[in-house]
């Protein structure tokens, strides 16, 4: 055995190393904050790329080599080929996280498969049982190499106790390590310059060490390559070396399996995603890293091979070919290049460790323990200390590798450590493809297949260690776990032939991707994970067609920007961002569209959300945007001053974009109509939420000049009914006469103005700050903290502003809250208008209802005075009054002199107030002993004309009643009496309508259009032998008319004959009585109308049937006294004759005896009496019995000629002369000849009677329009004109011997042709007859009836 | 997909079929050439062409979507 290097001299060396690192990293670091950074460049990114490569590779790929040949390279070889997707893949991962600000996988994983913390937390889970064990490699790779430094052999690691074990301090020393560079402070964008810098120094550290070893042993040792090699050839027992597919440990399928792997690692090994996507810069480094990062891992493998073979050649056993690099140097006497190359390794796993535990620990913090605790609701607890959580996180994973290694897998190989992680990170593979690449990707199938590939990967590849390493029955191994072979670990199913890794590779990803797929094949995707499908895989589309959803109609300069972003950020990084927006855009400024306008909104932002995060840089952003030329800048130009002078800390910025994002919080919710608790309770959660303040609380200025408490946070709520009046002196007070804000360092200090404070405000340091406009002081918002001194200036300012804000708020609330009540308060007067149906009662009721909500009442009342104001009846009361009141006999009536309290407002003739009723006030009447108690009453008076007609009160207001109460309550009441009023004008007419139908003398009816009656007085039933009720809305017009009827009524109704269109006077029809007799009735009726549309009939109707009786005994008695006339006529024409054959008869019979021509004259005359009263006889027969003109086409010419002929004896007789005078052009018209013949012969006859003196008879025949006039004239004695008037009545005669019947009979006879007949006469020169005979229509067509 | 972009998975298969099974299997027997074993020289040479491959492909300004990003000049 050598002897080993000087521990102190190892152990200073490295410990300065480390010293040199934190250099290296604090430099980074600092260059990064002075705007310089170290790391954009693209050699850099390529370089800290070499993050893969561990102490695995340093010593590993040697090992590896000297048991297996050229195996080892699949892992270099496989970053190589996959280097030519990273233009598209390695890119678009990289743009994704970038615009998304996302710094894990399993935050990447988690946004693209729609929220969840399942997701994230399988992920995390799952690398960190990956990668833990490769931390744990890398530990060990130290020690190792450690005490081969100094004792030559790596020391037998069980029975070293705890505090001798190197790995242990080396774990120790490397937590700190990490902690310092990684966990510092918190940074959202996980970006660690100064460790990436440490990163980049390290490989080449790497590199130097690894050819420097290289040279020693091709040039120094041996004679060249070519020797090596040549010798290995030879070598009996080495030659397979130079060989792949030489058994399981090197074959094909190996080559292929590792190389796929490594594929997958390059990219989701949670170091690499970290340095590749989280540490990148700018996207086309990438552009570089593709070539020279597969450079680098081409030169560092270089000398792999020469060393491990020399190593061999050189006689050191196999089995140690893991640390040949250090004891190659150390066998012959290079122990300074043994020491290079132990920095060499020390580098490769520092870097590992650093990187791997702050990439693994945020993904525990992001993915494990906030969602673990939002889910416990723990957020608040655990928000302040996520720092300390962090830390803890790296030093847990540390440890967990340190224990990990030294417990549980102590004898595996530091290459099979290394590809367990790899298969297991190999795990994310699909669901990271499927993220970036396939849209029906699912959460669902992403969890499915990292379950199944996970438990794969554990139950193949892990397991089979574990039980190797004793934790296990080796059973399990070899028979399959309880005896079942198809589950054996390395043989699934019966699957042999294939190495285990290999074999664990197929399995899992077999499962991972068949699950994956299957089961988002099956299951759909939400909403939001579509949206962000889409987002992922189109994130190049996206960004060419950036769409431009939004425009801004008032867009700031550059300069503007600039400037705001100073004050956030600092002037460097402002003008930072300048520089590389004008590099971006490459126009001029005054050429930008709103394409332009809308990258730089969107530059501002990332800008902003590297700082202060993603969603704080989106509300100030958005916030200050839209803000500008409004009022809003003034919150915004608040924190120029402060953050100019300040060196702006991370810590600063955030809590003033916390303060900036409640600001503008607070004045959004100002600008929303909301009322005033919903903005105070608002404001205080903000405060709380936003800002950490524990306890605050705020207080409003009442009318009455008291503060009370109107909401608070982290205060005992007792004193929530509190009202003070504040003391001048105190700070309440000062604040409000002042209106400055005042802030307390230490409230012990200023014990004796606390008045009105809440004990939890008083502990430490306090802020009153008041809540003001420009005219008036609304209240206070108070912040208090138990930690002295904890309010500072920028506080100060900041709570002014708020409390500006605030005020103003308040303000336009209340203005709103009134404008509300108004709204309120008429929406409940239309309501009342509304209630015509409800009775005074209902109305009075709502009325006092409302007017408890308008003004807040707890009580009230509404009392109506009768017309002298002096009784007092209550009308209504809130439902809680009588129960709870403890007077037994309550009146709901009493004198005015007696209603004390309730009266009041009727004495005072106006609106009473008081709101403190315990006050002592002598003008104040009480209210009756055992009544509900009061605080505060409200009462007014309703006028009517002068007169009070009703009182309300309400009472027992949480706070004090305003003008605003009595306004709206004055208000809603006269409303209610307007209704009441109302209400009762419009009974009181439908009374008087009802008592003008019910009294009426006629039936009246009304019916709408359908016919349902709906009006039917008691006349009516009466008439119609109905009750009302079973008639109005019951029953319809068409079942009370005769059939037919309703039809008639309806034509006529809408004629204008009847008295006008839509009257109908007089009507006589006939209705139905419920006996089923018809009813003759005289109706008047009027459509009526509504906006032009008939609606409705309304008639009245007069019983005929009375009248129609008395008609018919009056036909009756004028009949019969006709007929007596009659009888006495022809009595007495029948007595004469007879008298006289009765005179001579006698005479006769006595002188029988006697000569009998002395006889004869007597007889003659009896004869001719006789003749006489045949002939009488004969016209009365013909009078009564004259029969219906038997009408047919005849000449009247000739029908008159004819008659003429007739005449002539009884002319010649008379001597008179005949003139005829005949139209011959008449129309044949119908007539019966005999009838007519008889009524012109009549007529004529007449007319030679009156001739007795000679005459002329003159009959004419004229065509005239309506018909044939034939004339008879005579020229006698003519007929007196009193005489005339009776000329056509039967048995009046002016001749001694005339029937009285000749002209009846004519006129008679024309009536029946439907002729005229009229008779002029000049007494003393003749008559003339006319005679009107209508030209009927053709023959069978006239009207014969 | 443009002319650059087919470029790359060109190359890309051709270096991926270059480093497998079968085609490895040409190269794996155990002479030396030039003193370096046919293997592991087949291997290394592979490995640089698509080392010099990647520059030139990388150096022509990449594929479509190009992008600059925020970089402090």
């Amino acid at each position: 055995m050598r002897e080993g290097l000087d521990p102190l001299l190892v152990g200073i060396l490295a410990f300065g190393y480390l010293l040199v690192l934190f250099g290296i990293a604090y430099y980074g670091d600092w260059r990064r904050a002075r705007g310089k950074s170290l790391i954009a460049n693209p050699y850099i990114y390529s370089l800290s790329l070499a993050a893969y490569c561990t102490a695995w590779t340093f010593y590993g790929s040697v090992g590896k080599a000297a048991h297996s040949g050229v195996t080892f390279l699949a892992v270099y070889l496989g970053p190589t080929l996959i280097a030519f997707s990273w233009w598209f893949g390695l890119r678009k991962l990289l743009r994704i996280c970038k615009e998304n600000n996302l710094t894990t996988m399993s935050d990447f994983l988690t946004l693209r498969y729609g929220k969840g913390a399942f997701m994230g937390a399988v992920a995390t889970v799952g690398v960190l049982l990956a990668v833990t064990p490769y931390i744990g490699l890398q530990l060990k790779s130290i020690s190792d190499t450690f005490n081969v430094l100094v004792h030559g052999e790596i020391s037998p690691l069980l029975d070293v106790p705890l505090y001798q074990d190197t790995a242990f301090f080396v774990a120790l020393l490397l937590a700190m390590f990490c902690i310092l560079f990684g966990a510092r402070h918190l940074d959202p964008t996980e970006r660690h310059e100064g460790l990436v810098a440490v990163v980049v120094f390290e490989s080449l550290v790497e590199l130097l060490a690894f050819v420097c070893l290289g040279v020693l042993v091709t040039l120094v040792l041996f004679p060249g390559w070519g020797d090596i090699f040549t010798r290995i050839q030879t070598s009996p027992e080495f030659h397979q070396l130079l060989l792949l597919n030489t058994g399981p440990h090197n074959s094909y399928t190996l080559f292929l399996v590792i190389t796929l792997l490594s594929m997958g690692a390059i990219h989701f090994l949670p170091r690499m995603f970290h340095m590749a996507v989280v540490e990148n810069t700018a996207e086309k480094h990438l552009k570089t890293a593709i070539w020279l990062f597969p450079l680098y891992l081409l030169l560092i493998n270089l000398f792999v091979l020469p060393i491990a073979f020399g190593g061999l050649l050189l006689g050191l056993p196999p089995e140690q070919a893991d640390t040949f690099v250090l004891s190659i140097p150390l066998e012959t006497g290079h122990p300074y290049l043994a020491l290079l190359v132990f920095l060499g390794g020390l580098s490769a796993s520092t870097a590992m460790v650093a990187v791997a535990s702050i990439a693994v620990s945020t993904m525990l913090l992001n993915s494990l323990v906030l969602p673990l605790a939002i889910r416990l609701k723990l957020q608040d607890f655990i928000t302040p200390h996520l720092l300390t959580i962090k830390r803890g996180a790296i030093l847990f994973l540390i440890f967990l590798g340190y224990f990990g290694y030294h417990f549980i897998w102590p004898t595996v190989m530091l290459v099979d450590i290394g590809l367990i992680a790899f298969c297991g990170v190999m795990q994310l593979v699909p669901a990271m493809l499927g993220a970036l690449y396939w849209r029906d990707a699912t959460r669902w199938g992403a969890v499915a297949g990292m379950l199944a590939g996970f438990s794969l990967w554990a139950y193949t590849l892990v397991l089979p260690y574990l039980v190797e390493a004793g934790w296990f029955s080796l059973s399990i191994l070899e028979k399959g776990p309880l005896g079942l072979a198809f589950l054996k670990p390395t043989a699934l199913l019966g699957l042999t032939g294939l190495d285990n890794l290999s074999h664990a590779f197929f399995w899992s990803m077999l499962f991972n991707f068949g699950a994956f797929i299957s089961v988002s094949l099956f299951t759909a995707p939400g909403s939001i994970e579509e949206e962000q499908a889409r987002r992922f895989i189109e994130v190049f589309e996206l960004d060419r067609e950036a769409p431009l959803a939004k425009r801004y109609t008032y867009f700031p300069s550059l300069e503007q920007l600039t400037f705001f972003l100073e004050n956030l950020i600092g002037p460097r990084k402002a003008q930072e961002m300048r520089h590389a927006f004008l590099g971006e855009v490459m126009l001029p400024e005054a050429e930008w569209g709103d394409r332009e306008k809308l990258r730089l909104a969107g530059f501002v932002e990332r800008t902003l959300a590297g700082s202060i995060g993603p969603a704080a840089a989106r509300v100030i952003v958005e916030g200050y945007l839209s803000s500008m030329g409004s009022r809003m800048e003034e919150v915004f130009d608040l924190f120029g001053p402060v953050s100019s002078s300040l060196e702006v800390s991370e810590e600063n910025l955030k809590r003033r974009a916390a303060e900036l994002s409640v600001l503008f919080e607070a004045s959004r919710r100002l600008a929303s109509s909301l009322s005033t608790p919903d903005l105070l309770e608002g404001v205080l959660n903000l405060l709380v939420e936003r800002l950490g303040i524990e306890k605050c609380a705020v207080r409003l200025l009442g009318g009455d000049g008291r503060l009370r408490l109107k909401g608070s946070r982290g205060l005992d709520a007792e004193g929530w009914e509190m009202a003070v009046k504040p003391d001048p002196e105190s700070l309440l007070g000062q604040c409000l006469s002042t209106a400055q804000v005042i802030s307390v360092p230490d409230a012990s200090q200023v014990g004796e103005r606390l008045q009105g404070l809440l004990e939890g405000e008083i502990q430490a340091s306090l802020v009153l700050a008041p809540l003001t406009t420009e005219t008036r002081n609304m209240g206070v918002l108070t912040a208090a903290s138990p930690q002295k001194g904890y309010f500072s200036k920028e506080h100060v300012g900041f709570f002014q502003s708020l409390a500006g804000q605030l005020g103003l708020a308040v303000m336009s609330a209340g203005m709103e809250e009134d404008l509300r009540l108004d709204e309120s308060r008429l929406e409940a007067v239309w309501q009342l208008s509304q209630m015509t149906k409800a009775t005074i009662k209902e109305i009075t009721d709502f009325a006092m209802k409302e007017g408890r909500r308008l003004t807040e009442s707890k009580l009230g009342f509404v009392a109506f005075l009768d017309e002298h104001e002096s009784m007092f009846t209550l009308q209504s009361w809130s439902p809680t009054v009588m129960p709870e009141c403890r007077i037994v006999d309550k009146p709901h009536s009493w004198l005015l002199q007696t209603a004390g309290l309730w009266g009041e407002a009727v004495h005072q003739r106006g609106p009473l107030v008081i709101n403190d009723f315990a006050a002592a006030d002598p003008q104040r009447k009480g209210y009756p002993a055992g009544h509900v108690e009061l605080q505060r009453y409200l009462s007014v008076p309703v006028f009517d004309d002068n007169r009070i007609v009703a009182v309300a009160g309400f009472a027992n207001k949480d706070e004090d009643y305003t003008e605003a109460d009595v306004r709206q309550a004055t208000l809603l009441l006269e409303g209610m009496w307007w209704t009441i009023k109302r209400k009762r004008a419009e009974e009181a007419l439908a009374a008087e309508r009802k008592f003008l139908i019910t009294t009426c003398m006629d039936g009246i009816l009304a019916h709408d259009q359908a016919g349902t009656i709906f009006i039917f007085n008691e006349t009516a039933a009466r008439i119609l032998g109905y009750d009302q009720e079973d008639v109005i809305g019951k029953m319809n017009i068409r079942e009370l008319y005769a059939p037919g009827q309703v039809q008639e009524i309806d034509a006529k109704i809408h004629e204008s004959g009847h008295g006008g269109v839509g009257i109908l006077e007089n009507y006589e029809t006939w209705v139905r009585h419920k006996d089923g007799t018809l009813i003759p009735i005289w109706l008047s009726a009027r459509v009526f109308h509504e906006d032009d549309r008939e609606i409705g009939l309304m008639g009245h109707f007069r019983d005929l049937r009375e009248r129609k009786r008395m008609e018919e005994q009056l036909l009756r008695s004028e009949r019969l006294a006709a007929l007596g006339n009659m009888a006495a006529h022809i009595s007495h024409e029948i007595k004469n004759p007879l008298m006289l054959i009765g005179g001579f008869a006698r005479q006769v019979l006595k002188e029988m005896d006697q000569d009998p021509e002395k006889n004869r004259p007597k007889l003659q005359i009896i004869v001719d009496e006789v003749k006489r009263l045949e002939e009488f006889l004969v016209e009365v027969g013909g009078y009564a019995k004259l029969s219906e003109p038997n009408l047919q086409p005849g000449d009247l010419n000739a029908l008159i000629q004819d008659l003429c002929q007739r005449m002539e004896p009884s002319l010649k007789e008379n001597d008179l002369e005949v003139v005829l005078d005949l139209d011959p052009n008449l129309p044949p018209i119908l007539f019966d000849p005999g009838h007519l013949r008889q009524a012109l012969l009549n007529i004529a006859k007449n007319g030679i009677e009156a001739m007795e003196a000679g005459g002329k008879l003159t009959i004419t025949s004229r065509r005239q329009p309506e018909g044939i006039l034939v004339e008879i004239s005579d020229t006698g004695a003519g007929i007196p004109p009193e005489v005339l008037e009776k000329i056509f009545q039967p048995f009046y005669s002016t001749k001694p011997k005339g029937s009285g019947l000749g002209l009846a009979i004519s006129q008679k006879i024309i009536e029946a042709h439907h002729g005229r007949i009229a008779i002029d006469s000049e007494p003393g020169k003749g008559t003339r007859v006319s005679i009107l005979l209508k030209i009927e229509a053709p023959a069978g067509s006239g009207d014969v009836s | 997909m443009g002319k650059k972009n087919k470029l790359w998975g060109l190359l890309g298969g051709l270096a991926w079929l270059l480093l497998n099974y079968p085609l490895l299997h040409i190269a794996n027997t155990d002479i030396l050439v030039a003193g370096m074993p046919l293997l592991a020289l087949y291997v290394f040479s592979v490995w640089l062409l698509a080392i010099v491959g990647l520059f030139f492909l990388a150096r022509q300004g990449g594929g479509a979507g190009d992008r600059n990003n925020g970089e402090p000049s």
